[in-house]
């Protein structure tokens, strides 16, 4: 995390995305969140790469833990343009280790004398990392089960034909079955994966493919640091005693123990089942919604959807006075490019975008009705066509659990 | 072994899902990337940057003639020499990367709407300090078309104005010589990355086709259109408004942008679309663009701007409503198709 911190604030991205934007998106039920100036964010960013160094090294370990786990989750919560399902997984993650005995070996803590060594934790806090992981692939092979995926090679026969200038794997993009492959391997892979990592004799061939997976959507896809976390993180599969040899190579022996076992915490357990129901029904919610998820997105949001979709998409917002003349809103005036590439193909952030334009320019002296959206989207390959009603007034909708019957639906 | 039974159940998912195809197992037509970069290059950009700077420089000499001895005849040669320059920038207008965008040159070389109080006294000095922000609403070819345009007689008679002019047209042929001369060494980086993730030359081309026709929406026609302002139009805010030849200025940008999209006679991205087989309610996406663009050409070829505008705005409608429709085609369905992101940084991924 410390290393993706640094790339993050090396390339400019805290001013262009957090502090430039005239709005955010906020996430629902989060726009009691407060707003930061500038200071506000680099002093976070900060607090995340001092306590990321805090969890590396085990000094003060909760404490660093905790610290991370509300910084970046902040940060996140920040503007949902930014939503990345990896963003979503550190995040669990972090907020699954404040509640681990982590610093029990090889930390600082012991060192200093702050806490005692141990060799031997509870069997659930190495088994609900393991779980976490699991989910991950297990759903993004879930979401792959889509006849876009499978049957037509969408999005990746869009996609992969475009990386043909690649050494060795690009001269494959231009045979008609290559796509194929790469999405029956993904779909197969996902699902499959984390059986085989759990099981003993397969697991070092399961982690190669592990590695060789990762890599190579690194390389086919712009998508930041998400492949090292995951190589890095899925190594929790590995047994004790192999963690064991390694460290030993690498850190040296082990801190001397009086083999006092963590306490196990008894109230833990209502938690721990909690937070597994949830993960494992939070991804479904999109199933109480009408009509095809990809198109209209509810419930699209925090269910390991990962590069499952190609989708563009232009929204021309018109705001209508009370004497029937209109404005014709140009989004770069108030969005960055990002904020308006995602609006544009997400209802809930046009609801967000249509009332802030309309308090902007009430407060320019406009009588407003009424703001209209005449958008088109495309997604895995269609011809673009109508998103929205364009004559529903966006800025008198909510954004709520209840289904948005203004998204025109989808028809195949 | 678990292994060796799953890779074979893979291995034949795989071979069942690809023959459903297709029968016979042909590459597609293996698009040549890197030759449709190469006549982007040197049949589209590297022209049309050669053909500008050449105008450029022969409104610089009619300019010279008129200062050496003023008349009237002299500033109507002048005008027409200065008309082809303009025209011909807009026409380049879209090729906004590479030593173009290094140079930030589309915001410099035509900013418009103009300041024209600032003009006026940068007219009375005979110079000013070009490149300075201060100044961007008060150089240029905008500046240019009011101080050619608006008070003949003036320029006729005042030294410093003249100069000023002068200083202008220096400016603008200065640039576009640098502009066309780091063109010839830039070429070899722009054909050799036929990658399209953000920054690469294929991105830039699709962004710029995509931003100098919203561009064309809303500065040229949008805005002066009253389309931002209640319907209130703001026809002194339409590019070439003093020589009022707005209609010859944007069908010349329609026309560099449609260059910039189907590379001339060569290869472009219509013919990558083609390649992919992109569509749009079942017909050919390339078409559709192209169609539209050929349209709009001709919507300008008949059209008196400023007279429309002033007049009888709501004739432009049907223009404007295909200006609509083909933002939507090049902005979603070409992007998409081409895996092109409109996004001006990396991102973190999904």
């Amino acid at each position: 995390m410390f290393v993706g911190i640094a790339r993050f604030w090396s390339k400019g991205w805290i001013e262009s995305q957090f502090i430039e934007p005239l709005l955010h998106f906020k996430y629902f039920g989060f726009h009691w969140l407060p707003e930061l100036d500038g200071g506000g964010f680099y002093l976070l960013f900060v607090l995340m790469a001092i306590s990321s160094l805090g969890i590396v090294f085990g000094a003060a370990y909760r404490i660093s833990a905790a610290v991370f786990f509300l910084s970046f989750t902040f940060v996140e919560l920040t503007d949902v343009t930014y939503y990345l399902n990896h963003y979503y997984f550190v995040s669990l993650v972090s907020l699954i280790m404040i509640f681990l005995p982590a610093n029990r070996q090889y930390s600082l803590d012991v060192k200093l004398g702050w806490v005692n060594a141990t060799s031997i934790v509870p069997a659930w806090s190495i088994n609900i990392l393991k779980f976490q992981l699991a989910l991950v692939y297990l759903f993004a092979g879930i979401a792959k089960l889509n006849a876009d995926w499978l049957i037509d090679a969408m999005p990746l026969a869009m996609w992969l034909p475009a990386q043909d200038q690649l050494p060795f794997i690009g001269s494959l993009f231009k045979w008609e079955f290559t796509p194929y492959v790469f999405s029956w391997a993904g779909a197969i892979y996902d699902l499959l994966i984390p059986v085989f990592l759990l099981i003993n004799s397969t697991r070092w061939l399961a982690y190669l493919a592990v590695v060789i997976f990762h890599l190579m959507t690194w390389s086919l896809f712009q998508i930041g640091m998400f492949p090292f976390i995951m190589i890095g993180a899925t190594l929790i599969f590995f047994s004790p005693a192999s963690h064991g040899k390694l460290q030993k190579t690498v850190f040296g022996s082990p801190d001397l123990t009086e083999d006092k076992v963590v306490r196990n915490v008894r109230w833990i357990s209502l938690p721990i089942a909690a937070f597994v129901v949830f993960q494992l029904t939070f991804p479904f919610r999109h199933l109480a919604y009408d009509g095809n998820p990809f198109w209209h997105e509810q419930g699209y949001r925090f269910g390991w959807r990962v590069m499952l979709m190609e989708k563009a998409g232009y929204a021309q917002f018109t705001l209508r006075d009370k004497n029937g003349q209109s404005i014709e809103v140009q989004n770069s005036d108030f969005l960055t490019p990002a904020q308006e590439k995602m609006m544009s193909t997400q209802p809930d952030l046009m609801i967000q975008y249509a009332q802030f334009l309309k308090n902007h320019y009430n407060k320019m002296g406009v009588d407003t009705k009424g703001v209209y959206a005449k958008s088109h989207v495309t997604f895995n390959g269609r011809g673009s066509r109508p998103f929205v009603d364009s004559s529903v007034d966006l800025a008198s909708q909510s954004d709520s659990w209840k289904p948005k019957t203004w998204i025109i639906p989808f028809e195949s | 072994m678990k292994i060796s039974k799953v890779f074979i159940f893979c291995f034949s998912a795989v071979l069942f899902a690809g023959c459903k195809r297709d029968s016979e197992e042909v590459p597609r037509d293996d698009f040549d990337k890197a030759a449709m970069l190469k006549n982007m290059a040197e049949e589209v950009v590297q022209v049309s940057y050669s053909e500008w700077e050449s105008k450029v420089e022969l409104l610089q000499q009619k300019a010279s003639e008129f200062v050496a001895a003023p008349s009237e005849s002299k500033l109507t040669k002048m005008q027409d020499a200065f008309l082809d320059a303009f025209k011909s920038w807009t026409y380049c207008s879209v090729f906004e990367f590479g030593p173009a965008a290094d140079k930030s040159l589309r915001l410099k070389v035509n900013i418009f709407p103009i300041d024209t109080a600032q003009i006026e006294i940068n007219a009375l000095a005979g110079d000013v300090a070009f490149g300075n922000a201060q100044n961007a609403e008060s150089v240029g070819f905008a500046a240019l078309d009011y101080l050619l345009f608006e008070n003949e007689e003036e320029l006729i008679s005042s030294n410093p104005r003249q100069a000023y002019v002068v200083a202008n047209i220096e400016w603008i042929r200065e640039l576009s010589e640098e502009v066309n001369t780091a063109w010839n060494s830039y070429q070899s980086d722009f054909i050799s990355n036929t990658s399209s993730g953000a920054g690469s030359p294929l991105s830039n081309l699709v962004n710029e086709v995509n931003y100098e026709f919203e561009l064309f929406k809303n500065a040229r026609i949008g805005i002066p259109l009253g389309k931002k302002t209640l319907g209130v139009t703001q026809v002194h805010k339409l590019e070439g408004f003093y020589s009022e030849h707005s209609a010859e200025l944007s069908q010349s940008n329609i026309s560099g942008i449609k260059n910039a999209f189907t590379g001339g006679t060569g290869l472009g991205l219509d013919d990558y679309l083609n390649d992919l087989d992109a569509r749009k309610n079942g017909g050919l996406l390339s078409a559709q663009i192209k169609d539209l663009l050929d349209e709009l050409e001709s919507d300008l070829e008949s059209v008196n701007l400023k007279y429309a505008i002033e007049n009888e705005p709501s004739k432009l409608d049907p223009m404007y409503n295909r200006i609509e429709q083909l933002v939507v085609l090049l902005k979603v369905d070409m992007t998409s198709q081409l895996g092109v992101q409109i996004i001006y940084q990396d991102n973190d991924g999904d």
